[in-house]
């Protein structure tokens, strides 16, 4: 360092301004308007505790409100969902049943004993998926495939019901 | 130790832009010197370098919100005071009223007490063309390294080592010629 490099800085060292200077600046600041606080001092805000409880329980209840939704959509996912299958299982077997019956117009109709009607079937089902909304994945799949089953079951026993009724036309025709 | 004085300066900063005028005060109280003594070393007048100053803590106090950290603050504040002294050069025409020039040359002066030398070193930089005259503000009173006068000043570091180096020539034939035989190469 040289001797005119020591000398500058001894030249301009730092000095302080008048004893009262801090006082009129914050005299002038009192008359200002208080300053905009910035988006990050919005949020730093947030996060100190007074607010920060309130902030805590919002995004609790957001996130609530959140999972309902979600449940909600997968519940009536799953409803359509169960409503096609069981429109589609049901709609070949009543066209699987027409021909045995078209079949023995020439017989007297046998007596057949009454069907239970396609309301009881998806009361039935509707009672089922009642019980299905509280179960898990698992036992929602396994109660859908049972009530395939059960749909499946009494499609064949209608069928064969129905057989049945018109084998014993044919053998009796007296009656 | 106050309390405000053991607080963190984060802390201080952060309560400062929260509104809150006690955590303002201690942020002025801090800087003031600094503040102060770039706008005095540049106009060589006490009322006007106030003035000054007090501008800067007013923007300072409106523009708190911006302000990241305490670095960052010492670097607004720098930037924004030597702006400020530019401004105020270029309006009052500084120069003309007090050139290199014009500053009174002495009779030789042997064995004058430092106090003298360092008073007339300051006219003598106060003399200087204004932009030379905040670097070497910058350099010698606040001990910034060139790279960082560049920052504060907005300008390419090529530009401030030579504003540096020109002054401190003119300073070492302006000085070597008044004091006589004392040396400053």
């Amino acid at each position: 360092m040289s001797k005119l490099d020591e000398e500058l800085r001894a030249a301009l060292k730092r000095e302080e301004p008048s004893a009262d200077f801090a006082y009129r600046v914050l005299a002038q600041v009192r008359t200002l308007p208080p300053p905009k606080p910035g988006w990050r001092n919005s949020l730093l805000t947030l996060l100190r505790p007074p607010k920060l409880v309130w902030v805590a329980a919002g995004l609790a209840a957001c996130l609530l409100i959140a999972l309902g939704v979600q449940g909600l959509r997968g519940y009536e996912r799953q409803a359509a969902e169960t409503q096609k299958v069981i429109a589609g299982d049901a709609r070949p077997a009543q066209q699987d049943a027409a021909p045995i019956t078209q079949g023995t117009t020439a017989q007297p109709p046998p007596e057949v004993a009454p069907q239970p009607e396609p309301e009881m079937i998806s009361r039935h089902i509707r009672h089922h998926r009642r019980s299905v909304v509280k179960e898990d994945p698992d036992e929602m799949e396994a109660r859908k495939a049972m009530e395939q089953l059960e749909l499946a079951l009494y499609i064949a026993s209608t069928k064969l019901n129905a057989a049945q009724k018109a084998v014993y036309g044919v053998d009796n025709p007296e009656k | 130790m106050s309390e405000a004085a053991a607080e963190r300066p984060e802390d201080v900063l952060a309560r400062s832009a929260g509104g809150d005028p006690s955590a303002f005060e201690s942020i002025v109280r801090e800087h003031q010197g600094m503040v102060f003594s770039m706008a005095y070393h540049f106009l060589r007048n006490r009322a006007l370098a106030e003035e000054l100053a007090q501008d800067v803590f007013l923007s300072l106090y409106q523009n708190i919100s911006a302000i990241k950290s305490p670095a960052h603050l010492v670097h607004w504040l720098r930037r924004v005071t030597s702006h400020r002294c530019l401004d105020q050069a270029r309006r009052q025409k500084l120069r003309s009223h007090l050139s290199l020039e014009a500053v009174q040359e002495p009779a030789v002066m042997h064995a004058q007490p430092d106090v003298i030398l360092s008073r007339r070193l300051a006219r003598m930089v106060s003399s200087l063309p204004e932009k030379a005259r905040m670097v070497v503000i910058l350099r010698y009173q606040e001990d910034l390294h060139p790279f960082e006068i560049a920052e504060v000043l907005e300008m390419p570091i090529n530009t401030v080592k030579s504003h540096l180096r020109r002054s401190l020539a003119m300073l070492r034939e302006k000085l070597s010629a008044t004091m006589g035989e004392r040396s400053y190469e």
